[in-house]
């Protein structure tokens, strides 16, 4: 049995000397057949680390929006980046995004996580949500009319 | 034998409470402003005592079908489809009347359900054929409800926006409305409080997508028998929103201190849904 370890971790700097940080460790089981096709195993080795540093990312987005200094989830917006607040998508695009999925067949929280790496609609920024929209649009027969833009 | 008691604290209510305990929510909606400055014991009714109307003009339940067939419009195009036929929106616009015909509604005088109806159907075509029922930018909101501490001291304003649109260097609310005739700029002048309010609730968003500027307008379709649909903007400045902040501030200490006075008028008395309350009322 072969093992694999990777780990990430991230800090980030706070208003007021502040810091954000999270760390990741992630072990995977592997066949040993693999040691012999070392492509293949680097194959699998970035594919932790992408996993590894998605859910860094992930947790401090997370610890952004529901840290202090922060809006209340109420008002869809939250800290950001420190240069401008993130704001989220209005409920008429999450609307939006839900009804042309539907007409188009599609898991509409599963296109947004593949997407923008995100767990359900309600997490899409503002212009994530506008970008989907357009997406989605060109995928769907009435966009021919040019109704929406 | 030692008693023991819950620790208290004391807390002074926030804004926000204390219009849940004076009027049931703990907001204040630009409606509710403009029916306080309009007539304050009417606002008493409505919103404190919770009284039925009367009544419910004709005006207001045709503005609010015509701006329902307005909005399916709008939500068709937002979710890539076609936009809808004439009979569609004028199908949209019989629901809504029904839903909102639950209180007797007065005609006026020359009125009929059938004369109404023929008027919203002109109006719905004018709006069709317009060039403003097809947007220039990304719709970002339909009938999108807003809701933001506007005014430090006094409760959050929420309210509903017609139309949220963003293009490369503006967010501009629109709002929808139905005139008898064509608006000049008093009147543009007279509709723009609720909409700087708004503004004010759109700014962070606004910031959040490149520090955009905040334009508001207003989409007027006339009912009148060749029927308009035009389009006022305004680029809001720091002294209006600074004034209409200051009459929000004012409207909510009155409503707070119990200051509910009937505010005589021939225009709103003739129409108003509470005239028999009026008349009962002893202070």
């Amino acid at each position: 049995m072969l093992k694999l370890h990777v780990s990430s971790s991230k800090k980030i700097g706070q208003p007021d000397y502040g810091s954000l940080g999270a760390s990741v460790g992630l072990e995977l089981e592997l066949d040993t057949a693999l040691a012999s096709d070392p492509d293949a195993l680097n194959g699998r080795v970035r594919k932790l680390f992408d996993l590894a540093r998605q859910a860094v990312e992930h947790e401090l987005q997370g610890q952004q929006r529901n840290g202090p200094g922060s809006s209340a989830r109420d008002n869809r917006t939250s800290g950001g980046n420190g240069d401008r607040p993130i704001r989220y998508a209005t409920a008429s695009q999450v609307r939006a995004i839900r009804a042309i999925c539907g007409r188009l067949k599609l898991d509409a929280d599963r296109e947004a996580n593949q997407r923008f790496n995100v767990d359900d609609l309600d997490e899409l920024t503002l212009a994530q949500a506008s970008t989907m929209i357009d997406d989605l649009k060109s995928l769907t027969t009435a966009d021919r009319n040019g109704g929406g833009r | 034998m030692i008693a023991t008691s819950p620790a208290r604290t004391s807390r002074t209510p926030s804004p926000n409470q204390r219009a849940l305990a004076l009027t049931g929510r703990d907001y204040l909606s630009p409606s509710a402003i403009s029916s306080y400055q309009r007539c304050p014991l009417q606002f008493r009714f409505r919103y404190i005592d919770n009284l039925e109307p009367e009544f419910t003009s004709s005006s207001l339940v045709f503005g609010g079908s015509i701006h329902s067939a307005i909005e399916h419009h709008f939500r068709l195009l937002f979710e890539g489809r076609p936009a809808p036929s004439v009979d569609e929106l004028v199908g949209v616009y019989d629901d809504a009347w029904t839903a909102r015909s639950d209180t007797p509604v007065r005609l006026g005088k020359s009125e009929t359900v059938e004369t109404l109806r023929n008027l919203a159907r002109r109006m719905l075509t004018a709006f069709q054929v317009s060039e403003l029922s097809k947007l220039d930018g990304r719709l970002l909101g339909v009938e999108e409800e807003l809701r933001g501490s506007v005014v430090p001291g006094c409760p959050d304003v929420l309210g509903r926006v017609d139309l949220l649109v963003h293009d490369h260097d503006s967010v501009q609310i629109i709002d929808f409305k139905t005139s008898r005739s064509r608006w000049s700029e008093f009147d543009v002048e007279l509709a723009s409080a609720q909409q700087l309010l708004y503004a004010e609730l759109v700014a962070p968003l606004a910031e959040a997508l490149g520090d955009l500027r905040v334009e508001i307008s207003w989409i007027v379709l006339t009912k009148t028998k060749s029927p308009s649909v035009e389009r006022h903007t305004l680029t809001p400045d720091a002294k209006q929103v600074a004034r209409t902040k200051l009459i929000v501030r004012r409207v909510w200490d009155a409503i707070e201190g119990g200051n509910f006075h009937p505010s005589p008028s021939a225009m709103s008395c003739s129409t108003c849904a509470f005239r028999n309350a009026c008349r009962a009322w002893e202070g």
